[in-house]
């Protein structure tokens, strides 16, 4: 039925899934409320957007993951951003603050492409007849948007592959098993519009570590889980777990070895923030990358309860 | 140039201390400490020598002076000159080539070789490689250097949210304001 089906492997899946989810938050206690609002504008903007453009259908797959993306590429822009205040399904009684511009549709578009490839998944592995439902109507929208973006939707199909191939010959190096994540993310980032050189650098810089951050964000909060259904996880082969020992104490000795990795990673989204000529959205991005990543990086190494970085 | 005060981030009439503050910040925020080996280094030296620049052409405005030398750094090293020249440009993948054309694996090749996984971005990779070759060649400073480096990487970053004001409202002081508060409300009830 479907000619470009790609096998996937379950963890190259699982890892899409969660862009889907969100790991990119902001410290909300930090965040100024009228930044916060826009913060959700965005959010909101990019529901919006998938809503007019593909019906209503895909627009259950959003993150806030896809809100960064699209503050951070619209932050970049002179133009200013359209402002509205409406209705919404979900919200329907309170109005909402809506943004809408180029890199709120860009960011809707980029979920959609993930939201295809994970109901691809979901198809193959079950067959649910609704599954299968649900992906005709997809494919119409995501050959739309591989019409708009050949390049970009070519890149994730190939990395995907390369995902597959990864797991299935359960790779030992650490960095080899994120690669084709980090590069999905870098092309991500890079792919709006066209910029200049020095831009390129800055956004494939850092989607690159962003995609890192999040693959290994992933492998260590999943850590148990996967011990325990035998499913490939990097870290395992990673720091060679021993088969009698226990699946909390091996998280428990490789905690900080994964802090180190997950801060440097951090450390550079930093630095291509710092350098990034941030003309919009200044304050957002900022609390985002300064303190939202090591929120969610301390929370995962368990460090804190946190309930302060949480999602909204 | 644009507006050296905009670059400064400072007002037109900002005092002389508040710029001074501001160029330390700029300064500190930049440096090329901070940005050695990493492909990144030339942008921030740019932004560097803007940010210079501009606080020279205010200080010039308003009275007339000059400042700032940076000491560059020298690197010895034998027949990996030119890998390590490839490296510092970002020719990873000829510096590659290149050291894999090298039968042995000394302590510098296997250094290189971390070297050009640190560029690469595959940190994880870079530290093991680094960490071997100190073990090889353990009183080779820069070896030292570079792997501390590594290790300290992400410690800035979890200590500038600290002064970004990160946790600031679960400080000790904030604990006792709570602590007051809570035994305010009980003064109340009673």
């Amino acid at each position: 039925m479907f000619m470009d089906c790609i096998i996937y492997g379950k963890r190259a899946i699982f890892v899409w899934g969660l862009i889907l989810l969100g790991y990119v938050t902001c410290e909300k206690p930090e965040m100024k409320v009228r930044d916060f609002e826009i913060y959700n504008g965005y959010y909101c903007g990019i529901c919006k957007s998938i809503g007019h453009r593909y019906g209503q259908i895909p627009r259950m797959t959003l993150s806030y993951d896809a809100a960064f993306l699209a503050v951070l590429l619209a932050g970049l822009e002179d133009e200013k951003d359209k402002v509205k205040r409406e209705h919404c399904i979900i919200h329907h009684i309170k109005k909402k603050t809506i943004v809408s511009n180029g890199a709120v549709d860009y960011a809707g578009d980029v979920m959609l492409i993930l939201a295809w490839h994970k109901a691809m998944d979901d198809m193959r592995d079950e067959g649910k007849f609704s599954a299968k439902a649900s992906l005709l109507l997809m494919k119409k929208i995501y050959n739309k948007i591989k019409g708009r973006y050949p390049g970009l939707c070519q890149k994730i199909q190939e990395q995907l592959k390369e995902l597959a191939v990864i797991e299935k010959e359960k790779c030992s190096n650490l960095d080899m098993a994120a690669e084709s994540f980090a590069i999905i993310m870098e092309e991500i980032f890079n792919g709006y519009v066209e910029k200049n050189e020095r831009e390129q650098i800055l956004l494939k810089r850092l989607g690159y570590h962003m995609g890192k951050w999040i693959y290994l964000m992933d492998a260590y909060d999943d850590l148990e889980k996967d011990i325990e259904n035998g499913s490939y996880n990097p870290l395992v082969y990673r720091y060679s777990k021993g088969e009698e020992e226990k699946a909390k104490d091996f998280a428990e000795r490789i905690k900080e070895q994964c802090e180190r990795n997950l801060l440097i990673y951090c450390s550079e989204m930093e630095k291509t923030i710092d350098l990034l000529d941030i003309k919009k959205n200044k304050g957002i991005i900022e609390n985002i990358v300064y303190m939202g990543l090591l929120r969610r990086t301390e929370k995962a190494l368990g460090k804190e309860e946190a309930e302060n970085g949480e999602s909204v | 140039m644009g507006n050296p005060y905009e670059i400064l981030g400072v007002s037109r009439n900002a005092s002389e201390t508040e710029i001074k503050e501001a160029y330390k910040k700029m300064v500190k925020k930049y440096h090329p400490d901070k940005y050695q080996d990493n492909p990144l280094g030339d942008l921030a030296e740019e932004k560097l020598q803007e940010i210079n620049q501009a606080y020279d052409q205010i200080m010039n405005e308003r009275q007339g002076r000059s400042n700032d030398p940076y000491g560059q750094p020298n690197r010895p090293g034998p027949e990996f000159m030119e890998i390590r020249r490839d490296i510092d440009a970002g020719r990873l993948k000829q510096a590659q080539q290149k050291l894999d054309l090298i039968q042995i694996k000394s302590a510098e090749w296997i250094f290189l070789d971390g070297m050009i996984s640190y560029r690469k971005g595959w940190y994880d990779d870079a530290a093991g490689k680094i960490q071997q070759a100190v073990n090889m060649d353990p009183n080779n400073m820069e070896y030292q250097q570079a792997l501390s480096r590594l290790m300290n990487a992400g410690q800035g970053y979890r200590n500038n949210a600290y002064g970004r004001g990160y946790m600031s409202n679960q400080d000790a002081f904030c604990t006792a304001c709570q602590c007051y508060l809570c035994a305010d409300c009980c003064c109340d009830c009673i």
